[in-house]
């Protein structure tokens, strides 16, 4: 090989030629400093972006990762309310046979309240989960 | 407490374990996502996502199979959905002014002057490069793959994977040397 191979370096440095090539390019990098040096660059360049990426500063994303997988409470508990609120008044009509406004607003009052206070300790109890400091005493 | 056993209480259901595990791989992962965009917020979009599809893919994870590569096979994959977006094209017109230089100049305390010097000037060498040779010289340079790994990943020939790789190079030397950089600053 007396011209520098110079489109078989990336590949050679890749170690992605053919035996006979490979041969071939290692024989040419032994007199030419020229090809030597570039096959060297390459080498530098891609250790020089390895360390830059590896060295990348964290930004904290852990936050809103932790938002977007801890499934919100919020649907769950008003459909659930909605369905322990049908409930009660299927049962109240049953038992009855009638059912009052008030009964009705009544109902939907106190199923609300108690669904709002296992929302809150809910959130409470996973902040608290989580919380890194969980652990430190005084 | 093991990757492994953080992984099995991620399974459980335990959202906590799996905070020591972004804290461990978002800082490369953020840097492979920027380099790989060219800009530091879609790279911080991408990144959550990626988090996000990990979490809920932990249940593929094969038994002691180490959570890095195959989250960077996610975050890669996140990238290269983004790239493909005409909303990302559109508005990045990848050159060194559209790098946001946020994700290389934070200092930390390992690193010098020098190689932060260094790493701006690479981060901004690699985002003036075109698309497809950037993703092809990190797919490289950074995960290791095989030119036959790189086309199955991208879908082209090999043969157009050397090509790319070394058009990158080629064009990567000529920025670097632009910017007053020679090989003894590189090796």
């Amino acid at each position: 090989m007396n011209t520098h191979p110079r489109d078989l370096l990336s590949a050679y440095a890749d170690g992605e030629l053919d035996a006979a090539q490979t041969a071939a390019v290692a024989a040419h990098l032994t007199r030419c400093t020229e090809c030597a040096r570039e096959v060297a660059l390459i080498r530098s360049v891609g250790g020089a972006m390895r360390q830059m990426i590896n060295d990348a500063p964290r930004r904290g994303v852990w936050d809103t990762v932790h938002r977007r997988i801890t499934r919100p409470v919020g649907w769950t508990l008003i459909l659930a309310g909605i369905a322990i609120w049908a409930g009660l008044l299927l049962v109240e009509w049953y038992r009855s046979r009638a059912l009052s406004w008030e009964w009705i607003g009544g109902t939907a009052f106190w199923v609300g309240a108690v669904m709002l206070v296992i929302g809150v300790a809910w959130e409470q109890y996973r902040d608290w989960q989580t919380t890194r400091y969980k652990d430190v005493t005084r | 407490m093991t990757e492994w056993e953080l992984i099995q209480r991620c399974r459980e259901g335990k959202t906590s374990a799996f905070e020591p595990l972004v804290r461990a791989h978002e800082g490369p992962a953020l840097g492979y996502a920027a380099a790989m965009l060219g800009d530091a917020d879609e790279a911080a979009d991408a990144l959550q996502d990626a988090f996000v599809q990990a979490y809920r893919g932990l249940a593929r994870l094969r038994p002691n199979s180490p959570f890095g590569p195959w989250f960077r096979t996610i975050v890669r994959n996140t990238c290269l959905d983004r790239l493909r977006s005409p909303r990302l094209r559109q508005r990045t017109a990848l050159t060194a002014a559209a790098l946001d230089e946020r994700t290389w100049t934070e200092p930390t305390a390992v690193r010098s002057t020098e190689s932060m010097g260094l790493t701006k000037h690479l981060a901004a060498a690699l985002a003036e490069l075109p698309d497809e040779q950037r993703v092809t010289i990190l797919l490289r340079e950074v995960e290791g793959l095989s030119y036959a790994e790189i086309a199955t990943t991208l879908g082209v020939p090999s043969g157009t994977v050397a090509s790319r790789l070394n058009h990158a190079r080629a064009a990567l030397r000529e920025r670097l040397v632009a910017r007053g950089l020679g090989p003894e600053d590189l090796s």
